[in-house]
């Protein structure tokens, strides 16, 4: 049985929420009192994740704590159509690690002002205006082919990765106005099947 | 104010059917949708009830239904339907989203900032991904004048232009959409002729202009 350890209003366990509910996976789930409790940085917690990182999925004997990871391995070990990461495996990887820039960026911006951390998100904004710029463009190119989604016709993990974070950018005063490519791929993403919220995401 | 005119929300085919653009055309907010019946509208940005952005909202059949309460605007006069908390009860009649005079043409949907303004039509070509410049309308006009050689205005908002010859050497018509006192929005419509591919035009148009924006970024 997969288990996995998760906060509810971090964007990179939702990413993994995200992906077990679209492949229909079945899977246990363990809250990690993030914040205020900081159950994250605990000596338990660390023995899974000795950075105290999250998600953590343990599926069987392996232990992952990066989304990016858990994502390939959800969809490279329990994916039977192998539609969602073996179909382009490098231009997806470059998409994750946008996803990566993003959750460094945008997402860190987002959990600062959520968190009311008083300090200055915007060095974190300044880093993400040219992803998202990048991303927009991507999107409206490929949409201006009949591609939908990131990597083609079809939803992959470069989707799931580079949408927790976009979808809630406004959270971290980003008006997604801004990159219209990009909010209409939201509502794409929306009627993947087995598409689910977290609290700042509205469904269809 | 800019001067009462019709501008560029968004490419025809960037407002597919059920989606909600969130656009500003001088001040003013707008969700621009399309319904199940195809037709483009452009609403005020705010819902009677308590004041949410329509553009978070969803559209059902004709009909925008507000994210908040879940409140129904019908697409053909912006009177509210439902009233989900009160299903028993009328609607409230008084109520009505306001509607701004909207076209299509050119692969463009357009918006008139006035009342009955006339329509030029452009002279059609590939329509551009639009993008956001941090200027005004008259400054970036202006720059852009300055900037690209061999361009020339037409009228107060478009510009007739040429790619380098390295992307292609077409000419284009670049339309503006004057959005806030710092924010200006350049739709495009890129005269090829009709290539056999033409998104690889519509990308050479894009890097083009991208490179415009971050030339005018570092001189400021
Ligand atoms: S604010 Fe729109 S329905 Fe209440």
């Amino acid at each position: 049985m997969i288990r996995l350890h998760h906060y509810e209003l971090s964007a990179e366990c939702y990413k993994v929420r995200l992906l077990l509910s679209m492949l229909g996976l079945a899977h246990e789930t363990v809250q990690v009192d993030m914040y205020p409790g900081a159950a994250h940085l605990s000596d338990s917690y660390r023995r899974l994740s000795p950075l105290g990182r999250l998600p953590v999925v343990e599926d069987g004997d392996l232990v992952l704590d990066d989304a990016n990871a858990i994502l390939v391995h959800l969809a490279a070990s329990h994916d039977p159509g192998g539609t969602w990461f073996a179909r382009a495996p490098g231009q997806i990887a470059q998409w994750l690690g946008y996803g990566a820039a993003l959750a460094a960026s945008l997402g860190a911006a987002r959990l600062m002002d959520c968190f009311d951390t008083g300090m200055d998100s915007a060095p974190l904004i300044a880093r993400a205006l040219p992803i998202l710029d990048a991303l927009d463009r991507h999107l409206w190119l490929e949409a201006a082919e009949g591609h939908f989604y990131l990597c083609g016709t079809g939803p992959t993990i470069a989707d799931i990765a580079c949408f927790a974070d976009t979808v809630l950018a406004e959270e971290a005063g980003v008006a997604l106005r801004r990159y219209p490519a990009v909010r209409r791929w939201h509502d794409r993403v929306r009627m993947i099947p087995g598409f689910i919220v977290m609290p700042g995401v509205f469904p269809r | 104010m800019t001067r009462a005119g019709w501008y560029p929300l968004a490419g025809a085919g960037d407002l597919a059917e059920g989606h909600i653009v969130d656009a500003v055309l001088d001040g003013r907010a707008l969700a621009v949708w399309r319904g199940a019946d195809r037709i483009a509208r452009a609403w005020e940005n705010r819902c009677p009830h308590r004041g949410v952005r329509l553009s978070i909202g969803s559209v059902v059949g004709d009909e925008l239904v507000c994210r908040y309460h879940g409140w129904r605007f019908a697409g053909a006069d912006g009177r509210c339907t439902r009233v989900p908390a009160h299903p028993n009860s009328a609607p409230p009649s008084g109520l009505r989203i306001q509607a701004r005079p909207v076209r299509e043409a050119a692969g463009i949907v357009w918006c008139d900032s006035g009342e009955g303004s006339e329509f030029v039509e452009p002279e059609p070509g590939i329509v551009a991904r639009p993008l956001m410049f941090a200027m005004g309308l008259v400054a970036l006009r202006g720059a852009m004048l300055g900037a690209l050689g061999g361009s020339s205005a037409i009228g107060e908002a478009w510009l007739r232009a040429s790619l380098p010859h390295e992307a292609g050497g077409w000419t284009v018509t670049l339309l503006l959409r004057p959005a806030g006192p710092h924010e200006c929005w350049v739709h495009g419509l890129v005269h090829a002729g009709a290539p056999a591919r033409p998104v690889a035009i519509a990308r050479a148009q894009t890097d083009w202009l991208a490179g415009v924006r971050r030339l005018f970024e570092n001189s400021l």
